[in-house]
């Protein structure tokens, strides 16, 4: 049996459903020809015979007629399932073909010559029968081999495109995780090594002021006295760099670090969300819904990149959204909520109180990148006017179950 | 004191959980009772009325201290919890559930706490009430369109006091008022908060601190 080289991927259940079809396919075309074939032959003897013999006579040929083509077609089905010529190939597919095609059609031939056809010129007659047999046979054969590759071709290509989404997704998923170790890294690094340099280097400066302050005991004081005094411009330089120094690790550092692993991220996105609303600007009124079933906790676990990741995504949905209400919708109020339309997936929504979308198709521009990113996890974002005439930004990730160990306890 | 408080310390660098024991220890009226590094450590050490108080850092190697926190809580339903955390993420406390918010506080590592200002959250929080960071307090701002912004100056003074984990005689001292005027103006913040007058307003009051103000920075 070397003819029998399916691939690999094909599983007994392809295999069933490849025999399925081609019996069905040559057997709906066999059973139509051998339908057609008795009748028609029956009517045109009974024609004939009109002028000669009894009008009854041909009539009762139809149903032998009948019998003797559909013991022709189940002995080729029979042999079709036995053979299985679906799965051989060049000679193999060959020897199939005609070993059914004879099969079937010496069945037909046999059942004919039984019910007595064949009064004279019985060879002749015989062999034009069961040649047409094996042309049917083999013809049908044919157009349900035709049939089971091309459902194959759709099998494989099917087969193929689910291989490339999957190697799709999995680059996406290992990608994504580099990003977030990457960012937690970079963030570490940030709050860590660089916030205790600046807080050294501020504290050196500071240091600096104060050696000067002994050195010149008149440098403390303020310039008022109309004397020009250099070393207390130089104090006053000083102590405002401490100053600048700390500024910059209090805030600029503290906001590119929260900016690129957001604080809360690791517990959940509605509390991310929440640390990120607090840094609104106070003069923004913020309304925070939360859908009770988001509102408990992640449990103590450390959650895993996947979670981690689309938590992310979310929040720079919500870090855009405020920065694009506050930039361009000069908004004074925003309403922002976390919902699970469906179990698995999360959603959320920011409104704005700002004049909305400028006409015409609206454009993502900063969410763009954040769409094609969260369409590939099969979640969806939309920008469009909210209920309330601002704009409305929705996202819609879907969040995979994590056991909850704080429940547990 | 009516009895020495135990006192559990859950911090992963280990010279600063050193440090923060050895300094516990040397208070009268509290023992530390178990030291761990991690959510998994701790969960085996901490046993159900083991402790009156945990210290928890919120940033753990293995997990999260909010998440632990509840954890612990469910286990324990008298332990108080002090979260520690270098990020400022005060925030963590508004989700927390229902049955577990009152006695839990915050600090930040990163703001002026001071040893006295971590010892009084220790003894609040064991009474079962919300202390949050002062400097973190300090530094928020009111939110406009807030239920807070409808608070009276002195009505949103004697809410940040209880925020520090004062009690009604203890702010009447602060603010040279008596204990009465006190209740009175409590009544009328939890009325303008719109919070349910007996189940625990005072937890849920205090988190408004959180809720319904924007951060400034703590310096």
């Amino acid at each position: 049996m070397s003819d029998r080289t399916e691939p690999p991927a094909a599983s007994a259940l392809s295999l069933r459903r490849e025999r399925f079809i081609l019996l069905l396919t040559s057997g709906a075309v066999m059973s139509l020809y051998a339908m057609g074939a008795a009748v028609q032959t029956a009517t045109i003897y009974r024609m004939s015979e009109d002028f000669d013999y009894q009008a009854d006579a041909g009539a009762n040929t139809l149903v032998p007629r009948l019998v003797a083509n559909a013991a022709c077609v189940v002995a080729a089905l029979l042999l079709a399932a036995l053979f299985a010529p679906e799965r051989r190939r060049g000679a193999g597919l060959v020897a199939a073909f005609a070993v059914i095609a004879i099969g079937g059609a010496a069945v037909r031939a046999a059942a004919q010559l039984l019910f007595g056809f064949y009064s004279n010129d019985t060879l002749r007659l015989l062999s034009i029968d069961f040649g047409a047999g094996v042309v049917v046979i083999a013809l049908s054969l044919t157009l349900g081999l035709i049939f089971v590759t091309s459902a194959r071709r759709l099998r494989y290509q099917e087969l193929a495109n689910m291989n490339q989404r999957l190697r799709a997704a999995a680059a996406l998923s290992a990608l994504q995780s580099e990003e977030l170790r990457v960012r937690r890294q970079l963030a570490e690094g940030l709050h860590g090594t660089l916030q205790n340099r600046l807080v050294l280097l501020a504290a050196r400066v500071g240091d600096l002021a104060g050696t000067l302050v002994e050195v010149h005991p008149g440098a403390e004081g303020d310039a008022a006295h109309g004397v020009h005094d250099p070393a207390a411009d130089a104090v006053r330089e000083l102590r405002q760099l401490a100053d600048e120094l700390d500024r910059m690790r209090e805030v600029d550092v503290r906001e590119l670090s929260q900016m690129l692993y957001p604080a809360g991220v690791q517990v959940g996105a509605v509390q991310a969300a929440r640390i990120m609303l607090r840094r609104v600007p106070p003069e923004i009124a913020v309304k925070f819904t939360v859908a009770e079933e988001l509102r408990s906790l992640h449990g103590v676990g450390e959650a895993d990149a996947d979670r981690v990741g689309r938590r992310l995504l979310l929040l720079r949905v919500l870090e855009e959204a405020i920065s694009n209400a506050l930039r361009h919708g000069h908004a004074s109020a925003l309403e922002v909520a976390f919902a699970r339309p469906k179990p698995g997936v999360v959603e959320l929504t920011i409104d704005d109180d700002g004049p909305g979308l400028p006409d015409g198709e609206p454009t993502l521009n900063g969410l763009g990148l954040l769409a094609d990113r969260i369409r590939a996890l099969g979640g969806e974002l939309t920008l469009a006017n909210g209920p309330a005439g601002g704009a409305r930004v929705r996202a819609a990730v879907p969040m995979p179950r994590q056991v909850m160990l704080a429940d547990r306890g | 004191m009516t009895h020495e408080l135990r006192l559990a310390v859950v911090e992963d660098q280990p010279l600063y959980r050193q440090m923060l024991a050895g300094l516990l220890n040397t208070q009268s009226g509290m023992r530390v009772v178990a030291e761990a590094a991690g959510a998994a450590e701790a969960r085996r050490r901490i046993k159900p009325g083991g402790a009156d108080v945990a210290l928890l850092d919120v940033e753990l190697p293995d997990g999260n201290g909010v998440g632990l926190g509840v954890a612990l809580r469910r286990a324990d339903p008298h332990i108080g919890i002090v979260l520690l955390s270098s990020q400022d993420v005060m925030e963590l406390l508004l989700d927390l559930p229902e049955d577990v918010r009152r006695g839990w506080s915050y600090l930040s590592k990163s703001s002026a706490t001071s040893v006295e200002t971590l010892l009084q959250a220790i003894r609040a929080t064991a009474r079962g009430e919300v202390v949050l960071d002062p400097t973190l307090v300090e530094a928020a701002t009111v939110r406009a369109g807030s239920a807070l912004a409808s608070l009276s100056a002195r009505q949103y003074e004697v809410l940040t006091l209880v925020a520090r984990g004062l009690s009604n005689q203890g702010v009447a001292e602060q603010l040279g008022l008596s204990a009465r005027s006190v209740e009175n103006h409590l009544g009328a913040i939890y009325a303008a908060l719109d919070l349910p007058p007996a189940h625990n307003s005072r937890v849920a009051a205090v988190l408004r601190l959180i809720e319904d103000t924007a951060r400034g920075t703590a310096r």
